[in-house]
């Protein structure tokens, strides 16, 4: 217990040393701070721009009305955001690889994982929560939801499930690329998939996207499933209502499966390739 | 307990080939290396030689824990070093050659610093060791500078300093003096030749530059297509201390110098009074110099040990003959006692 607290300690020390150097490095140029801020509004506003646009000129979809679609892009985004204020380095590990500088963690005495998520402060997040989080105001107020503890207890558990989901998801690519040069374009596509799909009802999709969202790659757990039950729309979504209380549980058991895949990715890494 | 031991490691590497093939081959798989033995103990100097693709690399990234073997045992200091990366850590440090360590965008002293908080470094140690490094490597003159902005040799510097701050039991130096001037190179050479002088650390360099490992390495170990090809002193490898070596004898009076018959020695070249002889390995110098010596009124005597650049030359093209007789290959290392000594500084 006591070495469990020494060594949390220790990990947070070395968080906030090198979290603050990846600041500081990102604070050296004014030109591309301003410009990691504006790339993080622009890209979301533009996301929320194009949502708005699809549901006032084709409402309702499939029973839900456009504050619902949007509460479920708002957690989504807001997900997203806070996956990318911690953790969307481990994006970059094909370039932290081609730098040299992942060799370099492997050989301090910090936690790897720690060392790359605290390498460079994500800039863009702050463009991202500020828009998630305006989002989310904007559509709860349409919305006029009775805010009982259970239900502000479950978006949080949303928002926090979505995050650990995105997290778990990048560390299993995480896993192929430390293992295998040129797996990294599914970084890529992991983020469009869950961009394109996980803003939307999953009533809308066919069926084979919805098993697969459902049972396969988790799409629907980032926000969907979790949404329907802040709303209270349990009985209306696909595979009964049992799974939209099941995020938090779906979360824990990908963590599991990307915990492994990067212990693994690391324990066979070996730089050919790069 | 060694420093460092490797035991029966062995590493391929394994390549699926095109998706196409015009002829049908199965996946290649690249030898890196095969069942490799080694000792390192506290305070030696080794020089980890080989060609390129010879596995040294692979080697070093083994010992460092950065790659896992598909075979053998690897221990430094007790440890996995793969499997106890943070504790490994603290008790190595290592510089990547072309590739640096520090913080890209930050100046170089905050890098030392950042490094200062992460190992734990209490500030009047910090201070005192940046003060001994600033003295051998000239670093308060570009300390102040953004890491991007610093001269290869700055950078190669500034990234010495950063692996031994933490004052680490083993470093692993992967050509650390790659592209510098001889000013420089002459900085480096005297920073670790001190370090190595304390006897506290094992220091495993791979270099291709043979003024270095001549400098710096008593212990060679050269490594050729993934197995311990030799693994002795220098002073072995090139002949000096036991091993294959020519002496020239010159005569005072201009008088035909005398042919020498002592089993083990053979007349190479006579030039007047001067001739030239080689001696095989076992052959003792002293004999030879107290023979030729009663024989004659000699002007000079001459004893020359194969330089180390053609030795490896020469077995790097193949001819292995110069490791007759020498230390046998994959041995386990001599005991503390007889390990030669670290270099004292230049």
């Amino acid at each position: 217990m006591k070495e469990t607290a020494a060594r949390l300690r220790r990990a947070a020390r070395i968080a906030r040393v090198t979290g603050r150097a990846g600041l500081r490095e990102r604070l050296a140029n004014k030109g591309d701070f301003v410009l990691a801020i504006v790339n993080g509004v622009t890209y979301q506003i533009t996301v929320l721009l194009f949502a708005t646009v699809v549901f006032t000129r084709f409402p309702p979809l499939a029973g839900w009305t456009v504050a619902q679609v949007l509460l479920v892009s708002s957690v989504r985004l807001l997900a997203h955001s806070v996956f990318v204020l911690g953790f969307t380095n481990v994006r970059e590990i094909p370039y932290l690889i081609r730098q040299g500088r992942f060799d370099s963690f492997l050989v301090r005495p910090a936690p790897v994982f720690l060392q790359v998520c605290t390498s460079r402060f994500p800039l863009n997040a702050v463009g991202d929560l500020t828009v998630a989080a305006t989002s989310l105001g904007v559509c709860l107020s349409m919305l006029r939801l009775d805010w009982t503890l259970a239900r502000i207890g479950s978006l949080v558990l949303a928002v926090a499930g979505g995050a650990a989901l995105e997290l778990a998801l990048a560390l299993c690519v995480a896993g192929l690329v430390l293992r295998r040069a040129g797996t990294e374009a599914l970084f890529s596509w992991l983020d469009t998939v869950i961009g394109a799909f996980g803003n939307y009802p999953l009533n809308v999709f066919p069926a084979v996207l919805r098993a697969a969202f459902t049972f396969g790659l988790p799409v629907a757990f980032v926000a969907f499933y979790p949404v329907a039950a802040v709303l209270g729309k349990a009985a209306s979504v696909p595979y009964g209502p049992a799974l939209t209380l099941a995020a938090p549980l779906v979360a824990t058991v990908w963590l599991a499966l990307g915990g492994w895949a990067w212990r693994t990715g690391l324990r066979t890494y070996t730089r050919r390739g790069w | 307990m060694p420093a460092i031991e490797v035991r029966g490691v062995s590493k391929r590497f394994r390549s699926r080939g095109p998706l196409f093939r015009r002829r049908k081959e199965g996946p290649r798989e690249t030898v890196a290396l095969d069942r490799v033995d080694l000792e390192i103990g506290t305070g030696e100097f080794v020089g980890l030689l080989g060609q390129n693709g010879a596995g040294k690399s692979t080697l070093i990234r083994v010992m460092t824990g950065l790659m896992v073997p598909d075979a053998g045992e690897v221990r430094v200091l007790g440890l996995d070093p793969n499997r106890d990366q943070v504790r490994n850590a603290r008790n190595i440090g290592v510089t990547f050659g072309q590739r640096t360590q520090l913080w890209w965008d930050l100046r170089a002293r905050d890098s030392f610093e950042i490094l200062r908080d992460m190992y734990g470094l209490p500030a009047a140690t910090y201070t005192r060791r940046m003060r001994e490094l600033d003295d051998f490597l000239g670093l308060s003159a570009f300390w102040d500078t953004q890491a991007r902005h610093l001269s290869l040799g700055q950078r190669v510097r500034c990234d010495l300093a950063a692996a031994v701050l933490h004052r680490p039991v083993l470093l692993f130096l992967d050509e650390p003096t790659i592209g510098l001037d001889i000013l420089v190179k002459d900085q480096v050479r005297a920073m670790l030749a001190d370090l190595a002088g304390t006897g506290d650390h094992a220091i495993v360099l791979t270099t291709h530059d043979v003024a270095d490992v001549e400098a710096l390495c008593p212990r060679i170990v050269l490594i050729d297509r993934g197995r311990t090809l030799f693994d002795g002193t220098l002073a072995d490898l090139t002949g000096i201390g036991g091993g294959r070596r020519t002496v020239v004898v010159e005569l005072a009076g201009g008088r035909a110098a005398p042919e020498v018959r002592m089993p083990g020695v053979r007349l190479l070249e006579l030039d007047g009074a001067r001739a030239t002889y080689a001696l095989e390995p076992g052959v003792s110098q002293a004999r030879f110099a107290a023979r030729v010596l009663a024989a004659d009124e000699v002007r000079a005597i001459d004893f020359e040990g194969v330089r180390l650049e053609d030795v490896l030359r020469s077995i790097y093209a193949g001819d292995h003959s110069a490791l007759n007789a020498q230390r046998p290959a994959a041995s386990p290392a001599a005991s503390p006692a007889a390990r030669p000594s670290a270099p004292t500084p230049p």
